[in-house]
């Protein structure tokens, strides 16, 4: 009975979605010049009459030669990444912020006060191989996020790589726990510089979130003003706080 | 400035984490300083944005401060003042009201329709962190798994609109030439998105157990965070679709009140009654904002003010008495001045003259006879009936029943907040527009997407 | 069909959390239709022939057609953020749960008030 009525509203509900896919424009068949992204990509925002592109008179920007150009409104050659940190910061604010959120929750759901055991011996090569391959995770971590605005990833994959290496301790030596004293320090004060990153933003140019910095030539390291900044703290803020879930997971309460 | 109401609580929220102990206290400065702001702008009368990054819209996101997200945000941090004030309530939990704090206030400014989900999964995140308090865990588990679901759908409702129009910004897709069919669909899953939080019909199995699990959650997720979920309503129906969708609404609102009265009268648990009884309110406020007037919109928050008013005494006394005493028969005999709140509030929540909620309750039955809408008055007055069951059983037991237990310790903070309240109520009855006034300029401003419009896309400088 | 493969996994979603009586499979079914959600969002943005909205020295210009749409990928960069939340926040309680109920199985779950 229960499955019978699972499956009708399984099926209701696929069925109400399949009715609505007539309304979005068939798969690969997008005209991007509709779209907001279209400037986006162009980084052309700025000089974009917003009133005309709201009301039908879509601007189509022109081709242009973009990359190891400099003086755009934006620096980043990865446009993903020049949306999450740059156009919708505020919404990468808001992830950082569920993101702290559940951190906090683990930490007060769990509240355990001592390091669970798993009850045998990590085997040899778990044991010499995490000794080898720590740094050069830490380190691939820290490249995936200082990069974030040039290649794919940015500063929550790149965090997640740093929390796996954490994990690996955790499963090579049962006598390890992270310094929980460390870990939150790190993670309010990463949170908090991005909050006053942007409280910088609201004094200097009078936006929450601006950047302040300049954006240099697009593609080089040094390049995309307080993004690569940001990257970086959400790098270390992401990576302490799954490190903490992490640790958090491994503790039991007494008794 | 406006910013700053989510950027304060946020910046105090991650230091909070570094010094655990004064969190109770950062909390308490959170709120405060967001009243003054909000002190400080005062019904702004117009369309006032902040665009993040100066990313003019609808191409970056920007908060909007108008009447209706104005008065939405002076409630929410209102309550949210009211709790800072009870430190032994808040215990280990500032740094989740902090960031609860907040999320609703990001929800109710955001102009834009990604920016609003993530505030939604942020306030769900808190809020099942919150309603696990006291070991309530399974109940928070479900509305984890609810809150996840609706999440999802409402992501997906957004996307629609955003392949149907190429922006995200509410402004934009308001005035958007949109074709019927994606109307539908859009505002259906938006219905089920918004379903979960604003308590309405099939979607709303959570709410006993998280509201009756523990003292803390339904102070704070049935007064704030439901004013927050149901302004979102006004503004999503209301403002940004026109009043597409609404029948949809209006049918799920009017079994959501049947429904929840009836579950509310069976209920033997104090906090779970009273949980069902905001289910039902709920309800009478989502079929009043579906009416789509601004006469009606407002309305709908007036009465949405008078219950979170109501209900805050409500859950504060039960949450107080159901956690310090085993048996709740009698005990206002020994607390006095909660009962007499309680008892205020409780006469308040069926509409009985000298009480606010009859100002709130008569003025929509007016309204809805002029609008020649017969069913929904019917089902009010039903509802109504059974309220006045539940209310006076409940008071008859709690001050007559015969008194077993010894007297716990009276919470002080609490019993005056409580009293202070009620008399609001009272004072509400008396001179309505206290809140009316507000209530009727937010239903104004969330009836006129053209003033909302212009005010959003006119604007090019974000200024602070 | 990246579409009708992601409507059909949100069906799956929801017909796992209404019939399975183990709160842990109630988890994965709503990571699976947070999953299909992301699927569906990407899909949209898919251009013909568009290529990831990097520039790079082989890809230094920008036309239109040429990139697929970035910003439903950054939406997704978030959301999917947002479910490793709602799924770290869950399992937490589930641990909890089984501490407290002796089981995370509906029927075997022992105190538990509705």
């Amino acid at each position: 009975m229960r499955r019978l009525y699972a499956i009708l509203v399984g099926a209701g509900l696929v069925y109400m979605l399949f009715a609505f896919l007539g309304t979005i424009s068939p798969y690969g068949n997008v005209n991007l010049s509709d779209r907001v992204s279209a400037h986006f990509l162009a980084k052309d925002v700025n000089s974009v009459d917003a009133s005309k592109w709201v009301s039908g008179d879509k601007q189509i920007p022109s081709k242009m030669k973009v990359f190891g150009k400099k003086g755009f409104e934006d620096g980043s050659a990865n446009v993903v990444t020049s949306i999450v940190v740059n156009y919708r910061s505020f919404d990468t604010l808001g992830e950082v912020t569920v993101l702290f959120a559940s951190a906090v929750g683990v930490g007060l759901i769990l509240g355990g006060t001592r390091r669970m055991r798993y009850g045998r011996k990590p085997n040899f090569i778990l044991r010499v191989s995490t000794g080898i391959l720590l740094p050069l995770i830490i380190l691939f971590g820290v490249y995936i996020f200082v990069h974030g605005h040039l290649t794919p990833g940015g500063g929550f994959p790149g965090g997640t790589v740093i929390a796996a290496a954490v994990l690996l301790l955790y499963l090579s030596n049962e006598e390890f726990s992270l310094n929980m004293v460390v870990s939150k320090s790190l993670e309010g004060s990463m949170g908090s510089l991005y909050v006053i990153f942007g409280l910088i933003g609201l004094a200097v140019g009078g936006a929450f979130l601006f950047n302040f910095l300049p954006n240099g030539v697009v593609g080089s390291l040094f390049s995309a003003g307080v993004v690569p900044l940001v990257y970086m703290t959400i790098g270390l803020k992401v990576g302490s706080e799954l490190s903490g879930v992490v640790a958090e997971i491994h503790e039991e309460r007494e008794g | 400035m406006i910013s700053l109401l989510i950027a304060i609580p946020l910046l105090l929220a991650f230091v909070s984490v570094m010094w655990k102990r004064i969190s109770k206290s950062l909390f308490f400065l959170a709120a405060i300083v967001n009243l003054i702001i909000l002190l400080a702008s005062w019904f702004p009368n117009g369309v006032e944005i902040h665009a993040m990054g100066n990313w003019k819209p609808p191409f970056g996101i920007n908060l909007v401060l108008d009447n209706a997200s104005f008065y939405a945000v002076l409630v929410v941090n209102a309550f949210f003042f009211l709790v800072s004030l009870m430190p032994k309530f808040v215990e280990s939990y500032g740094t989740s009201l902090m960031l609860l704090m907040a999320a609703a206030n990001g929800f109710i400014l955001t102009g834009d329709l990604f920016n609003s989900f993530v505030f939604m999964e942020i306030m769900t995140i808190t809020a099942v962190t919150i309603a696990s308090k006291r070991d309530n865990f399974y109940n928070a588990f479900k509305y984890l798994i609810l809150g996840g679901i609706a999440g999802s759908i409402y992501l997906l409702a957004t996307i629609f609109a955003y392949t149907a129009t190429g922006s995200l910004n509410m402004a934009h897709v308001s005035m958007a030439a949109i074709s019927a069919s994606s109307l539908i669909a859009i505002t259906t899953l938006y219905t089920i998105g918004l379903g979960v939080e604003a308590k309405l019909f099939p979607l709303n199995g959570w709410v006993s157990g998280v509201y009756g699990g523990n003292d803390l959650a339904p102070v704070i997720l049935g007064t704030s965070v439901s004013f927050a979920a149901l302004y979102m309503v006004g503004r999503l129906f209301g403002t940004v679709f026109h009043g597409n969708g609404a029948e949809v609404l209006y049918t799920l609102a009017l079994i959501t009140i049947v429904a929840g009265e009836v579950a509310a009268l069976r209920q033997q648990n104090i906090l779970k009654a009273f949980a069902y009884s905001s289910v039902a309110q709920a309800g009478v406020v989502v079929a009043m904002i579906s009416k789509g007037t601004a006469k009606s919109m407002g309305l709908a928050y007036f009465h949405l003010t008078n219950d979170a008013v109501a209900k805050f005494v409500i859950f504060l006394v039960a949450g107080f008495l159901v956690y310090n005493y085993k048996n709740l028969n009698g005990v206002f005999k020994k607390h006095k001045i909660l009962g007499a709140s309680f008892s205020m509030a409780t006469f308040s929540l069926i509409g009985f003259p000298l009480f606010a909620g009859f100002q709130s309750k008569l003025r929509m039955i007016m309204a809805l006879f002029s609008m020649k809408d017969f069913l929904f008055p019917a089902v009010m007055l039903l509802a109504t009936l059974i309220e006045v069951g539940y209310v006076v059983r409940w008071n008859v037991r709690l001050w007559f029943e015969e008194e077993t237990q010894e007297k716990a310790e009276t919470p002080v903070v609490a019993s005056t907040i409580a009293l202070i309240l009620a008399i609001l109520l009272v004072a509400v009855f008396l001179k309505p527009e206290i809140f009316l006034n507000g209530a009727m300029k937010m239903g104004n401003a969330l009836a006129d997407s053209k003033d909302y419009i212009q005010g959003v896309l006119s604007v090019v400088k974000g200024g602070m | 069909m990246v579409y009708a493969i992601s409507i059909i996994l949100i069906g799956i979603g929801i017909y796992g959390l209404m019939t399975q009586k183990n709160l842990f499979k109630h988890l994965i079914s709503l990571s699976i239709i947070d999953t299909a959600v992301n699927i569906f969002i990407i899909a949209t943005g898919y251009v013909e022939g568009g290529k990831a909205p990097i520039y790079t020295k082989s890809l230094p210009n920008f036309a239109i057609g040429k990139f697929v749409d970035p910003l439903p990928q950054a939406l997704v960069l978030t959301a999917i953020v947002i479910g490793v939340g709602t799924l770290a926040v869950g399992a937490s309680l589930l641990v909890r749960i089984r501490e407290k109920h002796s089981s995370i199985d509906v029927e075997n779950m022992k105190g538990v008030e509705e």
